[in-house]
């Protein structure tokens, strides 16, 4: 795959999670969705199996991060704050990697998620918005676990 | 946090500049200032519209398959609308009887009269995630919509408004953790707020419940209202009792048929 198909298809992948993000199946009465973060997962696997992926110059990952506060009714620049995080914890891992090791890929995609979930929940905290926990655990849990998933074919595409 | 090479770095600046703009825009938002209130309601309007514009072309595609499939349906599905069509002039009768002796009723106890003039709305987002369960529609301020605002869908009370832009609302479910509404319950008249619980059967809970409470099933709960924040008398749902003779809270609407609701426009007669 040549570098600008691989970065205009990686900012199309995040558009549409997230513009369609609302595929109505649902799992013990909740959205499959509330379960799982796909974008933390995309803008993670994407930049660390392609490291020329920055989202043109962040500038998308932005507005990206706009939209979906503006979709999902959260407090704008929330979803941006995580993002970055998320981000800058992938190109780190990318700049020290030799090779696509699966286990180390994964632990600082789970590193990156403590980071955006304490971020989430501090934001939380400030706002002064009923959580439910369990969700929000449940969430943190299944995104983490969900990361393979995502991880293989996104490696064979953009690797 | 160090990055390796030198094309790196300026994604390191980048990074930076990018969070501190996002925590700018964070903070101006959760100090909810008056002046950033217009922005935001701009903001919201634009990308919701232009996202429903994306989803266009496929919701249109998806539909067209669903038609196809109903062409089959086509003889037994005017047999029902001629059904229920007989059915509404039925039932538009029997509301008119019964909103006449509503008014008789209202003018003998001398009850406080409220006139809610409702509004009809598309729905054009759903979203759930880890903080709401939320739904957008294409009804603002511009529409007269105003925070409060209950939504309803055939008469039952399905949420409320939490955001209003200029021609979008954003409105939660009873389901949401955020939401408390006043109701009544059955013959008993037990007063108790209903909140959104995730842990409890169908996601609802009633909580300040008196403490002599007891139900057999069936109880229908409804609205009750205080200082007018809510209609009186808009049905919600109605009790059930488990095999352990547990009640919980059976909702009358149905969350994936929630397309078309109305918004009631509270004003005092």
């Amino acid at each position: 795959m040549s570098n600008s198909l691989k970065t205009n298809s990686a900012r199309l992948l995040l558009l549409i999670s997230i513009i369609f993000s609302s595929p109505k199946i649902f799992v013990y009465n909740a959205d499959i969705l509330t379960y799982i973060n796909i974008q933390f997962i995309l803008i993670f696997a994407l930049r660390i199996s392609s490291p020329q992926t920055n989202f043109n110059n962040l500038w998308f990952l932005f507005l990206a991060s706009l939209i979906n506060d503006v979709l999902t009714g959260l407090t704008l620049g929330t979803s941006g704050l995580i993002f970055l995080t998320i981000h800058a914890v992938a190109s780190f891992q990318a700049s020290i990697k030799l090779r696509n090791i699966f286990l180390s890929e994964w632990f600082a995609f789970g590193i990156a998620m403590i980071i955006a979930y304490l971020i989430l929940g501090i934001i939380d905290l400030i706002i002064g918005f009923d959580l439910s926990y369990s969700k929000f655990l449940l969430n943190f849990l299944f995104t983490i676990l969900a990361y393979p998933i995502f991880w293989y074919p996104i490696t064979k595409l953009y690797a | 946090m160090k990055f390796a090479s030198s094309s790196n770095v300026d994604v390191k600046k980048k990074i930076i500049i990018f969070f501190i703009i996002s925590l700018f825009i964070f903070i101006i938002d959760a100090s909810n200032k008056k002046y950033f209130q217009p922005v935001r309601a701009l903001i919201n309007d634009s990308i919701i519209y232009s996202s429903n514009a994306v989803k266009i072309p496929f919701v249109y595609i998806s539909n067209s398959f669903e038609g196809f499939f109903k062409l089959f349906e086509k003889d037994k599905t005017l047999k029902r609308v001629n059904q229920l069509e007989n059915k509404i002039i039925d039932l538009e009768n029997k509301n008119l009887v019964l909103e006449n002796r509503i008014r008789y009723l209202q003018d003998i106890i001398g009850e406080e009269k409220y006139v809610f003039p409702s509004q009809l709305a598309k729905t054009i987002i759903f979203k759930e995630n880890i903080f709401n369960n939320i739904f957008i529609v294409n009804k603002g301020s511009l529409d007269g919509v105003k925070v409060g605002d209950p939504v309803i869908k055939n008469n039952v009370l399905v949420g409320k408004i939490i955001e209003v832009n200029f021609k979008s609302s954003q409105a939660i479910l009873l389901t949401n953790i955020n939401s408390r509404v006043p109701v009544r319950i059955g013959s008993m008249k037990y007063n108790a707020i209903l909140n959104g619980h995730e842990s409890e059967k169908n996601n609802l809970k009633l909580t300040f419940l008196p403490k002599e409470y007891s139900f057999v099933g069936g109880e229908i709960i409804y609205t009750t209202s205080i200082d007018g924040i809510m209609p009186e008398g808009l049905i919600i749902g109605e009790i059930k009792l488990d095999k352990n003779k547990k009640f919980y809270i059976q909702p009358f609407y149905e969350v994936n048929k929630l397309d078309l609701v109305s918004i009631i426009n509270l004003k005092k007669n």
